[in-house]
């Protein structure tokens, strides 16, 4: 039973990393509108 | 680091004892792709939203195939292959010359396809449905991208907008654009499939595919723009930032390195730092030059190659197209290296004419001197008056949609 909390809780931390990780806010500039 | 209460909370959860087994493992990762689905509910789904097109081409026959900055994919999924109506559909593969702006008035002002729309019901009294694939500072790659995937939506025409300072530059050839990245699915045929381990990314194929059905799983970048523009709540401000120059002047040197390809493949980076840069650059007119120049001093026909392959598909679709090279402002040719790099593109362009031109593929390299002589430039290529232009296009379209000729 411990062992499926345990891994429960590893899966939702990869989870949230992911997230995280996908929500980095470093904004790059949006080449797309950057005429020339 | 106080251990003991570190380890009074981790160890009700077992995680210093836990022993990995190879079922434990694919419990851990059903596990997170459980959060991760949970994650999709809980997240605002971003609603689609077209590129700054849609203001104009609102209420006429012209609709963009963009995306706004930022959705996830950035072209448009609605449809698989363009609806089925009365009038022809055309593909427009065009570059930031097909957005006019009026001299006095702020922003782009007209459209060519527009133009071209107003054209056809005068000339002809119909109106064609043109869907556009409007990329500024466009290359080769993102070239071979969009046509493909114009093709692979079945239109009845592409036209296809040539810009001589980039699309056939092989400098940086990674510099600035991004659609090939998200529109590498485009690439899984015959011809293609190297570039997929090439020219993208195992991140790009990853948001690429994951965020069909997870808003959040786009580039980074791309969401939390979105963010800040739409959402309210946990997430976003609920303003829209305005971009100002000042933001972009103070960005400016901060490329997209996020994909250790780009270090390997970008080459000529500094020479593009210096003179590609942003409308912030006080000095446009020997930017540009220089940019044109680059089409030589790269020494790489990388460009050449990738839309001599973009031609074949073209050719092999058997899909009527009209091909052009926008017409640029000849004060240009007085920087010798920008004559030399400009005829570079017309060689290049030219010898793909000869092996390509047909009955259903028009090439237009050189323009008659009274549609020339009509167009009002306000820098080297871009227009503030199209002139003649528009319907001298419109002419050449109609012929290939009535089946005549593509020769000139």
């Amino acid at each position: 039973m411990r062992k499926r909390l345990t891994e429960l809780v590893i899966g939702l931390f990869f989870a949230l990393s992911i997230l995280l990780i996908t929500l980095n806010s470093s904004i790059q500039v949006p080449f797309i509108y950057q005429g020339f | 680091m106080n251990v003991p209460v570190l380890k009074r909370i981790i160890n009700p959860l077992g995680l210093l004892d836990y022993q990995a087994s190879w079922l434990g493992l694919l419990h851990i990762f059903l596990w997170t792709v459980f959060f991760l689905l949970l994650a999709r509910l809980v997240f605002p789904e971003l609603p689609m939203v077209l590129n700054f097109e849609r203001r104009l081409t609102k209420d006429t026959s012209v609709s963009p195939m963009f995306l706004l900055w930022g959705q996830p994919g950035w072209l448009r999924k609605d449809f698989e292959t363009f609806p089925k109506s009365e009038q022809a559909n055309i593909a427009w593969v065009g570059e930031s010359s097909v957005n006019l702006r009026e001299k006095g008035k702020k922003g782009i002002s007209d459209l060519m396809s527009l133009a071209a729309t107003r054209t056809f019901n005068e000339k002809y009294g119909y109106a064609p449905n043109i869907y556009t694939y409007t990329v500024h500072s466009r290359k080769a790659l993102d070239l071979h991208t969009l046509v493909k995937d114009a093709i692979a939506r079945n239109p009845d025409m592409l036209v296809i907008t040539i810009n001589p300072f980039w699309d056939y530059n092989s400098s940086s050839i990674f510099y600035r654009n991004q659609v090939f990245k998200v529109g590498a699915k485009r690439w899984w045929n015959a011809q293609d499939w190297p570039k997929q381990f090439l020219m993208a990314a195992p991140t790009d194929h990853f948001y690429n595919a994951a965020g069909q059905y997870i808003p959040l799983m786009m580039a980074p970048a791309q969401y939390s723009r979105s963010l800040h523009k739409y959402s309210k709540g946990w997430f976003g401000s609920g303003e829209v930032k305005k971009y100002n120059a000042l933001t972009r002047k103070k960005n400016r040197h901060k490329e997209n390195y996020r994909h250790a390809f780009d270090l390997w493949f970008r080459d000529n980076e500094e020479k593009m730092t210096e003179t590609g840069e942003d409308t912030a650059d006080k000095k446009p007119h020997n930017r540009q030059s220089k940019v044109m120049a680059l089409n030589v001093s790269s020494h790489s026909h990388v460009a050449k190659d990738l839309i001599g392959e973009m031609f074949e598909t073209l050719e092999a679709s058997g899909i009527p197209a009209l091909i052009y090279l926008d017409p640029i402002a000849e004060i240009l040719f007085k920087y010798p290296d920008s004559r030399a790099g400009y005829q570079y593109v017309k060689n290049a362009l030219t010898a793909h004419q000869s092996k390509y031109q047909s009955e259903k593929i028009g090439f237009i390299i050189d323009f008659p001197s009274e549609v020339y002589e009509s167009l009002s430039f306000r820098d080297y290529i871009h227009l503030s008056d199209a002139g003649m232009l528009p319907e001298f296009l419109t002419d050449k379209m109609h012929g290939l949609l009535m089946g005549h000729t593509g020769a000139e």
